[in-house]
């Protein structure tokens, strides 16, 4: 996990934090319809980079890694009646059961808290608007959490392998490490469940005060010092998508500091800054 | 406040749309939109990263300048300092490198290109020079040489973040991937007259010499021998007084230790793929412009917060 990411993420956070809890009333609804937006978006994100096609509608899968970090894999020897013996490796990795189920149900609740925050008026309790996206992204992400179990040995392979129709293996052979297979984007989906958890605190305790806009620009500033931390710990610039990221969220935080007639534009950036720089942390 | 020119018919449109709060808005957003794709696409390497990324974000400078020009002089200082700096790093952006692309490397197979993305269509560049790669666990040692000339050389950290510089070069892990033709065999041996077994790893073609002098080469190797036996290695023992050649077998770990006559029972553990290494190059530049830009950024950000305390105790 790179650390100038996590800087970059505690600036958005930090950003957030000035327009939840010490602005206008109605400054706060918008900060709050960004953080569900924003926890939305990074389940979206979660959908879109944990799915190896790259597109929605697929099984998501989890690929196994060893102590070490290396794909751990598994050389099945297959002999079909009447045809010929077959040596396969192949890497081990789970389908999430229910997953797709669990992120759409995030997914359409961020949406549906987001818009309700968007309202200048509460539809039903105070609470209900945020604690449908805190709801949903803590359901998934306490789901793909607890997809993470160690397995090892023989029982691990025939395990795996019992997922499958494969009556025609002879022979497999056992990884020399115990392993665990994780889902990705486990660690931006608890970022998205605390983004709507803060939202919901601040509809639970409303503390406006003048000022909190003044966190916007220190939280840009944290995220270019990220970039710069980045380029100094890569010892150069390629243009990859977690600089392409950086780069986007120190830009994006910089023109929410520098807007001030507008809590609606300013909230949208913070927002949108918080879901690249979750997605890009978790991804 | 400073005071603008008047401008007409279409300057003052276009003035109208730079200087307009919801410009910053909408440029960041489709910077944003830009970075997402980037974020799933191969990186650096998307054609349109120019109108989705650059072009943008140079446009955001002038917005933001425009905007603030009705505003206090104090906070007009700080918006164009940032916005010098954001220029800046946008500069130093360009000045640190381009023409990226991917190059494939593999222990056997070096390589003298690497693929760029030129306007949408794949390409292939010259290195100047033969880049090759062996992988080892304190990461990729990488050489880049000609015949005559030894350019340079750098080990590469497999954590996938860092950038090695060789020549006019700039390389990064992008991936390990696995090899598609088997490498080496993975041998366990045991002393036939008693005593711990031990594992040696040995290459196509090449030998390991054990501590009583006896010989071991791994002469070829099939990955499913016939296409119906599986893996297989042809090994050649020489010890004093003897010679053997023979092929052995993933999981028969007992043939050769009832039938051998070599001071060493060979069991065939895996035939391994050597891994590939897909290499992120670029034209190595200078970091440092694009540093100081965003150093500038740092500092405006920080004066507009102090600005803004002044204007409120004001």
């Amino acid at each position: 996990m790179s650390g100038a990411v996590l800087l970059s993420l505690a600036g958005c956070a930090l950003a957030l934090l000035g327009g939840l809890f010490a602005s206008s009333p109605l400054s706060a609804r918008r900060y709050r319809a960004a953080a569900a937006l924003a926890a939305a978006l990074i389940v979206g994100g979660v959908w879109w980079v944990a799915d190896p096609r790259g597109d929605f509608g697929h099984p998501i899968t989890a690929e196994a890694v060893d102590a070490n970090g290396a794909p751990v894999s598994t050389v099945l020897v297959l002999q079909r009646d009447g045809g010929r013996r077959q040596v396969r490796r192949l890497p081990l990795r789970r389908p999430v059961d229910g997953a797709e189920y669990a992120l759409w149900a995030a997914l359409l609740l961020g949406l549906l808290g987001g818009g309700l925050q968007y309202r200048t008026r509460d539809v039903g309790p105070r609470w209900l608007a945020p604690a449908l996206p805190a709801a949903g992204a803590g359901a998934a992400a306490v789901m793909f959490a607890r997809m993470g179990g160690l397995e090892s040995g023989e029982a691990g392979v025939r395990a795996w392998l019992a997922r499958f129709e494969v009556g025609a293996v002879q022979s497999f052979t056992v990884p020399d490490l115990p392993w665990s297979a994780q889902p990705e984007g486990t660690v931006a989906l608890g970022v998205a469940a605390a983004v709507a958890a803060l939202a919901l605190a601040s509809a639970l305790w409303t503390t406006p005060r003048s000022g909190g806009e003044r966190l916007i620009p220190i939280g840009a500033a944290l995220a270019a010092a990220a970039v710069i931390w980045r380029m100094i710990e890569v010892g150069g610039l390629p243009w990859r998508p977690a600089e392409g990221a950086l780069w986007a969220v120190a830009g994006l935080l910089a023109v929410a500091g520098l807007e001030r007639s507008s809590a609606l534009r300013a909230s949208t950036l913070v927002g949108a800054a918080l879901a690249l720089a979750a997605v890009a942390l978790g991804a | 406040m400073p005071r603008l020119p008047r401008m007409r018919g279409p300057w003052a449109t276009a003035w109208a749309v730079v200087a307009s709060p919801w410009t910053p808005w909408a440029l960041g957003l489709w910077v944003a939109a830009g970075a997402a794709l980037g974020l799933v696409s191969e990186p650096g390497q998307h054609p349109a990263s120019g109108l989705v990324l650059q072009l943008p974000a140079a446009l955001l400078v002038f917005a933001l300048v425009a905007r603030d020009l009705g505003a206090s002089t104090a906070r007009l200082r700080w918006a164009a300092l940032y916005a010098a700096g954001l220029a800046t790093a946008l500069v130093g952006g360009w000045l640190a490198g381009g023409e990226a692309g991917m190059a494939e490397v593999g222990g056997a197979r070096p390589t003298e290109s690497y693929t760029r993305t030129i306007a949408g269509r794949s390409a292939a560049a010259h290195l100047g020079a033969q880049l090759g790669a062996t992988l080892s666990a304190d990461g990729a040692a990488l050489t880049l040489a000609m015949k005559e000339h030894h350019v340079g050389e750098a080990v590469l950290p497999l954590d996938g973040v860092r950038e090695a510089h060789i020549g006019r070069w700039a390389l990064h892990l992008v991936d390990v991937a696995p090899g598609d033709e088997p490498a080496y065999a993975r041998l366990k041996l045991t002393p036939r007259g008693g005593g711990d077994p031990i594992e040696r790893a040995v290459r196509t073609g090449s030998g390991a010499a054990l501590e009583d002098g006896t010989q071991i080469a791994v002469l070829r190797l099939s990955p499913d021998f016939g296409r119906a036996l599986g893996p297989a290695a042809q090994i050649q023992v020489d010890w004093e007084g003897g010679s053997a050649t023979a092929w052995h077998f993933v999981d028969s770990p007992d043939l050769d230790a009832r039938v051998g006559a070599a001071p060493w029972a060979i069991e065939l553990v895996e035939v391994a793929t050597e891994p590939r290494l897909v290499l992120g190059v670029r034209r190595d530049g200078p970091i440092g412009v694009a540093l100081a830009g965003f150093g500038v950024m740092i500092a405006a950000l920080l004066g507009l917060v102090f600005a803004g305390r002044r204007e409120g105790r004001s």
